[in-house]
């Protein structure tokens, strides 16, 4: 399975300096991935331990360069959620 | 109004209030031997009929204030009411489940813990006091809810009621309530924020998580949250999650309604029929979704100060309509299911409440497994399979869903359609 859809690392491409929210699945150590991320230039706003995954903000040209590495295992988009009543 | 009138209280309150040219929707009683009721001699001015019902000699028509004065005249007419507007209450939407009875049978959720991941909840509603065990705020607008989604569900699943005397009580109504804002007060929030409120739910060691939110379908449950949802449930957490409110449209279910584990509901109506707007599936993988129904149509429940979401009719409560308000059903419904039986696993739960759901007759992608019912899974009546009505007097219960009353409410309803 490919670690990002190909439609989002087109937008990577396209707009290497723009903001992209993104949701990283990593193995290893939850808490030392999260360093790692934020040394390779990445904003970090959770980690999350039952999915051993990290929500960041990155540019699209730092986001191409996570996914080469070995201990990510997914990239996607971190996307708007709403309530579904009213 | 005289005395002797044969006209409602409230049709004659209105009678005051129109010009003389409006046309009131009223409900016309003839007297107790006229079975099938027509008009006799020519259509009197100012009326319009629609519809005649067939079981009860009542008559529905619209009619000016000068013809209802003209009705009253007549001697087979025995009262005339106005014809108001109903809305399904969480008090009417709990006896479909058959929750009085399990109420009668002392199950309440106490002991059990809810987490509702959401737009925040009031703290300060009556229907919650003492029960809040604890709050956070993951969207950095503090922990009160400023829309109302949150806080209505929080009710529908736990509610006490107690700003109505009783009467908009909650599924588990003893059970303790964990509150996770990730919703904004506009109702809107990011996929990471709500992993991070159920995260930290898991960490309270709560026993249910309430999800009524989601993305556009179709999804194939491989996302962040969806999977999230996944391993919650296999953490010991049981996840209850919305469909989706892009219904009737098949694979609309999107993000988390797509989970895999998760149990997945979509929304009925108080005629026990799928809501026209509840998601259906299958997933993008092809998976049937949701997993059961359960009611979500017109739902009265606790009101945030302040806000108004829904449609608010008191100071303490608001209705509302969505996958959302079935949602938190499924968890008190979790709660009452844990209560009695607590070595259940999530797994178990969600198999109770499938085998023991009633065929509303409709697609498995619109209704799952169908709509889930309290007592049933409480006694672990297991349903006869979809097509399957069973014979009478069978533990599997009714099977197609036709009970008497749906039967004779589904009769009225067609006859009004061909009116």
């Amino acid at each position: 399975m490919a670690k990002v859809d190909p439609d989002l690392r087109e937008q990577w491409k396209s707009n290497p300096r723009q903001s992209f929210a993104l949701i990283v699945r990593v193995t290893g150590d939850v808490a030392e991935r999260r360093e790692m991320l934020a040394e390779l230039g990445c904003q970090v706003k959770h980690a999350f331990r039952l999915t051993n995954s990290v929500s960041v903000r990155c540019s699209g040209a730092v986001a191409l360069t996570l996914t080469r590495r070995r201990w990510v295992t997914k990239v996607e988009r971190d996307s708007i959620i709403r309530a579904l009543g009213g | 109004m005289g005395q002797g009138s044969k006209l409602s209280n409230g049709l004659a309150r209105s009678l005051g209030q129109v010009s003389a040219d409006d046309q009131l929707p009223i409900i016309v009683r003839y007297a107790p031997d006229r079975r099938i009721v027509r008009h006799k001699g020519p259509p009197l001015p100012g009326i319009r009929e629609s519809y005649n019902y067939r079981l009860q000699p009542f008559v529905h028509m619209h009619a000016t204030p000068h013809a209802i004065e003209t009705l009253e005249q007549d001697a087979e007419i025995v009262r005339i009411y106005q014809d108001l507007p109903v809305r399904a209450l969480l008090d009417s939407a709990m006896p479909i489940i058959q929750m009085p009875q399990v109420r009668n049978l002392g199950w309440d959720g106490r002991g059990i813990r809810i987490a509702i991941v959401d737009t925040g909840i009031d703290p300060e509603h009556p229907d919650f006091e003492g029960r809040i065990a604890d709050m956070a705020d993951w969207v950095g607008e503090g922990v009160v809810d400023e829309n109302g989604h949150g806080t209505h569900c929080a009710s529908i699943a736990a509610g006490s009621g107690a700003a109505s005397e009783g009467r908009y009580r909650g599924v588990a109504p003893a059970a303790v309530l964990y509150a996770a804002k990730v919703l904004r007060r506009n109702g809107q929030g990011m996929m990471s924020d709500v992993m991070a409120g159920i995260d930290w739910a898991v960490d309270q060691s709560v026993h249910i998580i309430s999800l009524s939110l989601g993305g556009p379908g179709p999804s194939d449950g491989r996302d962040a949250l969806s999977e999230m949802c996944d391993a919650a449930m296999a953490s010991g957490v049981i996840v209850c999650v919305a469909a989706g409110n892009d219904g009737p449209l098949n694979r609309t279910v999107g993000s988390p309604g797509a989970s895999r584990e998760a149990i997945t509901v979509g929304a009925s109506t108080d005629q026990d029929i799928i809501a026209p707007f509840s998601s259906r599936g299958p997933t993008a993988d092809g998976r049937v979704k949701p997993d059961i129904v359960l009611p979500g149509h017109l739902i009265t429940a606790a009101r945030a100060k302040g806000t108004s979401m829904g449609t608010p009719i008191s100071a303490h409560y608001s209705e509302a309509s969505g996958t959302s308000m079935a949602t938190p059903v499924a968890a008190g419904l979790c709660a009452l299911l844990l209560q009695k039986e607590p070595h259940l696993t999530p797994a178990q739960v969600k198999a109770r409440l499938m085998e023991t759901a009633i065929d509303l007759g409709d697609h498995a992608h619109a209704q799952g497994s169908g709509r889930a019912d309290a007592l049933r899974a409480l006694e672990n009546q297991i349903s006869p399979p979809p097509g399957n009505p069973g014979a009478p007097g069978d533990p599997g219960g009714p099977g197609l869903g036709q009970g008497c009353l749906t039967a004779l409410v589904q009769m009225l309803l067609q006859g009004k359609r061909q009116a």
